[in-house]
């Protein structure tokens, strides 16, 4: 019944039009080489604030898969991934362009990415409740573990050495100290300064991190022009049999792994593509232009990015950079994810939920006919697009909070963003340690404020270090790490 | 004769790609320890000043715990580069195009020194103007073309969404 209360608010002129946007902007940002959905969600925000709280947030959700389809139209076409998830779908989907199927390709991309999110959206609307009401039952003691599970579970899967993972998470959680602490009143890391007492906005830092950071990372790398006629869409009966195969799998796979924090899109792409490879008869086929090989991506991709909104909506913890400017969006407005989401703020969640769906249904029809436009935007010479996504990253900073300070922000981490990654440091710990680092820290000096003891207590406290400890044992194990990040 | 020069001189490359990769794991490391100490000391800072505030102690003592943790982390760490060569490869292939974002960073930092100045108007033409030419390498009047219309389309967007941009010497829009 909540759901079609929220069904029914999406569907309205004013709604469908949020999603509509979010849908277009999302793609129109997507397809630009070097910008990932992390980077879109990120450059976009503040030009979405002053939207209605439910109207911010569908627009926010509805760029995040409008960026990741946007990604993966100019993988296929002109192997220029906007992002590393679509870095496999670029493997098989640019071998068809290659082979004169770009087509089939791209509606094979965008049929699993329907598939996929609508299979997700059903999964939040059922499982998304029952995580809140679990988390009812939490306390510090059982909020610190969760706040240690999640830290360990995105360190381990965020880089190519846990420990560098490890040293990131903890200089994100030193930088999301500077400022007012908020139990004592007192400031810290301030050195005297005032402008320091307002602490870093998550806002400034995400696009710093994630869009200025990969404008300088892209200098280096130049886009190809298309030549490629688009031709025929409909994949054949054999290739659309083994495609909607392996979306299923997919789905299957992802919509499980999804749940865990540090599970981004981009490793459910790569273990999925890597399942769907082991599995084949004709493994040689992957790469040299295998169907299988896009629809497993692209259903990893949207079925790892929609039951990643499970935890973020019912534990109100953020599995990945998007998931935590989506809470930045939430918090903005005095809502916040977590237990009682569902019912405080019911016709707002329903209504974001519904909206995948709608969202959905609008990006399917969007992007086929728009095929063309896309591809002609992703290639536009980087000199050109550069400065422009620079400016709009600076006036999404100064707007956040309408101050210069905010602006050094987010420059000072756009060079950081930019020297991680030519060094080889993971990114998403940061941002991560800089969402969790303060629940962490409220917890622990709860916890210690009654008694340490407190934890002996807690068996949930300690199911979670368990299953962070078995993560980082099985990520050892499968050897899932690299350049994963979103 | 010949083979011998291309391995001396193979040899050679690898030991300065060696030395950058080492440089560059030095700078990391010397900035982790350097926010490590910062965090210690000004989590003591917090622990000693004299206040009334309640839970000083655990405010101060969270930042020198994390400090302490990152300290360790990074001497472990270097350890474990010291005796491993891994990045070798990487940072001599990276090395060639390493001037470019530094160059744009720059620029960048420039621009926003300008932004409240000369406002945003001026110093965004001022910017893509010098970045078009310095990265596209485009002929004046293309520039020319580009810039302004972004410079002025754009502030009129933001104004148009009640962005309040800095207007410096040019009370426009």
């Amino acid at each position: 019944m909540d759901f079609l209360n929220g069904l029914m608010t999406v569907l309205t002129p004013e709604y469908l039009a949020y999603s509509f946007i979010g849908c277009l902007l999302g793609t129109l940002v997507g397809v630009l080489p070097g910008v990932g959905a992390a980077s879109a969600v990120a450059i976009l925000f503040p030009f979405v604030t002053f939207l209605p709280p439910a109207g911010m947030i569908i627009t926010m959700a509805a760029i995040y898969y409008g960026a990741q389809y946007g990604g993966s139209t100019t993988a296929i076409l002109v192997n220029v991934p906007g992002e590393v998830s679509s870095m496999v779908t670029a493997m098989d989907g640019y071998e068809m362009t290659k082979q004169g199927k770009p087509g089939p390709a791209l509606a094979m991309a965008a049929i699993a990415s329907f598939l996929a999110g609508i299979v997700g959206a059903i999964m939040v609307v059922l499982v998304g409740p029952s995580v809140a009401r679990l988390a009812l039952l939490f306390g510090p003691a059982e909020y610190l573990g969760l706040g240690l599970f999640s830290l360990t579970a995105i360190a381990a899967l965020a880089g190519s050495s846990l420990l560098r993972a490890v040293l990131v998470t903890l200089f994100g959680m030193i930088m999301a100290s500077v400022g007012f602490d908020d139990s004592s009143g007192l400031p810290r890391l301030t050195f005297g300064t005032t402008s320091l007492l307002q602490g870093f906005d998550l806002v400034p830092v995400m696009i710093g991190l994630f869009g200025i950071g990969e404008v300088l990372a892209s200098l280096r790398e130049q886009s190809s022009p298309i030549t490629t006629k688009i031709g025929k869409l409909m994949p054949s009966r054999n290739e659309m049999r083994a495609g909607l195969g392996a979306t299923g799998r997919a789905t299957g796979i992802c919509l499980i792994l999804g749940l865990l924090p540090g599970m981004m899109p981009s490793i459910g792409s790569f273990i999925s593509y890597s399942i769907e490879r082991y599995r084949s008869l004709t493994p040689q086929r992957f790469g040299k232009g295998a169907i299988e090989g896009v629809a497993s991506a692209e259903a990893a991709n949207n079925a790892t990015a929609m039951a990643n909104l499970i935890p973020l909506l019912g534990l109100g913890i953020p599995t990945g950079p998007t998931m935590a400017l989506m809470l930045a969006a939430f918090t903005m407005y005095g809502i916040v994810p977590g237990p009682l989401l569902f019912t405080q703020q019911a016709p707002l969640v329903w209504a974001l939920i519904a909206s995948f769906f709608v969202g959905n249904v609008i990006l399917l029809i969007l992007n086929l006919p728009l095929v063309g436009l896309w591809v002609r935007l992703a290639t536009i010479p980087y000199p050109i697009l550069a400065p422009i996504i620079l400016i709009i990253c600076l006036v999404g900073a100064y707007s956040t909070r309408n101050t210069m300070f905010d602006v050094w922000t987010c420059a000072l981490f756009g060079m950081l963003g930019w020297l991680m990654r030519v060094r080889g440091w993971p990114l998403a710990p940061l941002v991560l340690a800089f969402v969790l680092g303060p629940m962490i820290e409220r917890a622990a000096r709860q916890v210690l404020a009654v008694s340490p003891e407190l934890l002996l207590h807690r068996p949930a406290f300690w199911f979670f270090i368990v299953l962070g400890g078995l993560i980082v044992w099985l990520s050892y194990r499968f050897t899932i790490r690299g350049e994963l990040t979103d | 004769m010949q083979e011998r020069v291309t391995k001396l001189s193979a040899v050679e490359n690898s030991q300065s790609a060696y030395s950058a990769t080492f440089l560059a794991s030095f700078v990391d490391m010397a900035l982790l320890l350097l926010i490590g100490f910062i965090g210690i000391s000004d989590g003591l800072r917090v622990i000693l000043t004299k206040t009334d505030a309640v839970g000083s102690a655990s405010a101060g003592g969270w930042i020198v715990f994390l400090g302490a943790l990152l300290i360790a982390g990074t001497i472990k760490l270097s350890i474990k580069e010291m005796r491993s060569e891994r990045d070798t490869i990487a940072a001599s292939e990276s090395d060639n195009e390493f001037w470019l974002p530094i160059i744009a960073l720059a620029m960048l930092l420039i621009y926003i020194a300008l932004i409240e100045p000369l406002g945003y108007t001026l110093a965004t033409a001022l910017f893509m103007t010098v970045y078009l030419r310095v990265f596209g390498k485009y002929g004046v009047l293309t520039i020319v073309a580009i810039s302004l219309p972004f410079a002025f389309g754009s502030s009129w967007l933001w104004a148009a969404l009640d962005m309040m941009l800095p207007q410096g010497i040019m009370s426009w829009p």
